[in-house]
């Protein structure tokens, strides 16, 4: 599903992924860790297409990203469900809102989404919230509009960066457990975080990063 | 698409941004009744100069003594030209008539002539679509190498700066509506890309979302069009005040009313909202370019 062969990115003068090549097959739930700034994001940009390789071959689904023309991209980004590390919610829109937005731009209409914006927002806890804006939200609540966001549209693949950062034991497990549950139904999942607790004992690949490369992978 | 959110996105900036859209429609409304203006006074300028080579009369003077039969075959020529709408003999002694009458107190001035004087001449009276001053003069020319024409008569200043004075108010007219033109449509281009720039960050979510081009650019065509509408109508409804005030002048000056110029200025009613909208999309694409991911 997603391939990185010997896939470099350099910002300016950082280089921030060094020859990365791993593989990543339909239906897994990976881990990417490593330190702050080891390019756990840079790494989920680039298969949204946000950045693109400035080395190597990365290729996601059906899209080879080095030549992936502009109109294709959109196309690409509605495969991909993503929690983006600082949320990206528009404040100015209600979290009903928010939340139907991916669904939207696939052309929905409002009958037509409704269900999946209220079933999204129940999974994540946060029904009674639908009229709330962004602003007046804890961050552990923004944290989860965006996961129900990231889900609504049912992707092939949902990439989390960071997702519980902002959340309490209790809340960070109902995520998991919702991560894996999309994972059960055939998504392919790949999260980014430095909680290790998110990751051990999961019995999952954990990809680890430091400063740019990919030093290790295992199953923990 | 769904169309249905993009009014709804679309209107919602309206109304967020409703001041800076109300200037946007109120400075285009007052272009676009200027460009209103003008096309109305090209329109007035052409009516009247149509008419003019029917006011133009041109005399042909004929050479003593030419015969009957080439003076009917001259006129018969001249009947079957396009450019003639109707040409006349005037024979020396009707000319002679003529004088005779206006003169009327002073005519003892000719009484004791014992030979007229006046030549035969045709009366020459021109058909509107001749207003081609080149047609015009070839014509003149064509006349004047008859061999038993003596001299050809025609109001030939007059309708040189007449032509001349149309053709500059035309083409200074052309180029000012030109500048207008270009003035409302930066006007919108200037005004989506401010309403484009506050909703930036919304917009980059949307790209990152997977939205199209055409899902990020509809609101904004929305909006061009319905500020261009808004302005046309403002257009419309000035112009309306000044058809209502020529409606009075009508009435009052047989000259505006000869110029006819009130369906020609109703049409605009319609035709301004209209441009506008059309304006108001050309600015919203051009502000908005092309969306790159
Ligand atoms: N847009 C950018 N321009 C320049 N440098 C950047 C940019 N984005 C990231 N970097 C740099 O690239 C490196 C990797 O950044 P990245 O955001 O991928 O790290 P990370 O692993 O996600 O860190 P964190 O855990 O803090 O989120 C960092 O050194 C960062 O400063
Ligand atoms: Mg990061």
């Amino acid at each position: 599903m997603i391939h990185f062969e010997g896939v470099s990115k350099i910002y300016e003068k950082q280089l921030a992924l060094k020859e990365i090549t791993l593989s990543i097959e339909k239906g897994e739930l990976v881990f990417v860790t490593g330190p702050s700034g080891a390019g756990k994001t840079t790494l989920l940009k680039l298969i949204y297409a946000h950045e693109r390789p400035d080395k190597g071959r990365l290729v996601v689904g059906d899209y080879d990203l080095s030549v992936i023309t502009q109109k294709e991209i959109p196309l690409l980004r509605r495969m991909i469900g993503i929690v983006f590390q600082d949320f990206r919610l528009i404040d100015t829109k209600t979290v009903f809102e928010n939340v139907a937005m991916p669904l939207r731009i696939r052309g929905l209409s409002d009958r037509d989404l409704k269900d999946f914006v209220f079933d999204s927002l129940r999974l994540v806890n946060l029904r009674h919230k639908i009229e709330a804006y962004p602003p007046t939200l804890s961050g552990g609540e923004q944290q989860r509009v965006a996961i129900a966001r990231a889900i609504v549209a049912e992707p092939q693949i949902l990439l989390a960066d960071e997702p519980t950062g902002n959340l309490d034991p209790e809340n960070t497990k109902a995520i998991m457990d919702i991560f894996k549950e999309i994972n059960a139904r055939g998504t392919t999942v790949v999260i980014a975080t430095h909680n290790p607790d998110l990751y051990t004992h999961s019995g999952r690949r954990v990809f680890k990063l430091q400063e740019g490369s990919l030093t290790g992978v295992e199953v923990l | 698409m769904s169309t249905g959110y993009s009014f709804r996105f679309a209107f919602e900036s309206l109304k967020k941004d409703f001041w800076i859209n109300v200037i946007a429609a109120l400075s285009a409304g007052v272009g676009l009744f200027l460009v209103a203006i003008l096309s109305i006074t090209f329109y007035s300028i052409n009516s009247v100069t149509k008419k003019l080579p029917e006011k133009f009369t041109i005399i042909l003077y004929l050479k003593d003594n030419t015969p009957a039969d080439e003076i009917n075959k001259l006129l018969t020529d001249l009947k079957n030209n396009s450019m003639v709408k109707s040409a006349r003999l005037i024979t020396k002694d009707s000319a002679l008539n003529e004088l005779k009458k206006r003169l009327k107190d002073s005519s003892f001035l000719v009484e004791g002539l014992d030979e007229n004087p006046l030549p035969d001449s045709v009366e020459i009276r021109l058909s509107s679509e001749a207003v081609e001053k080149a047609l015009l003069k070839d014509f003149i020319k064509e006349l004047r190498s008859i061999s038993y024409v003596d001299d050809v008569d025609y109001g030939e200043e007059l309708m040189e700066s007449i032509v001349m004075i149309k053709k500059t108010v035309e083409t200074s007219g052309i180029a000012f509506m030109a500048v207008i033109l270009t003035g409302i449509v930066f006007n919108f281009y200037t005004t989506i890309k401010i309403l484009f720039y506050r909703r930036k960050e919304e917009i980059e979510t949307f790209k990152l979302l997977g939205a199209s081009g055409g899902f990020i650019r509809a609101p904004f065509l929305i909006e061009g069009s319905a500020i261009g509408i808004a302005g046309g109508l403002v257009a419309s409804f000035m112009l309306f005040g000044l058809t209502q005030v020529f409606g009075l002048l009508s009435q009052r000056l047989p000259f505006i009313a000869s110029l006819n110029i009130q369906p020609y200025m109703l049409s605009f009613l319609i035709i301004l909202p209209l441009s506008g909208a059309l304006l108001g999309v050309a600015g919203a694409f051009l502000s908005i370019g092309r969306i790159r991911y």
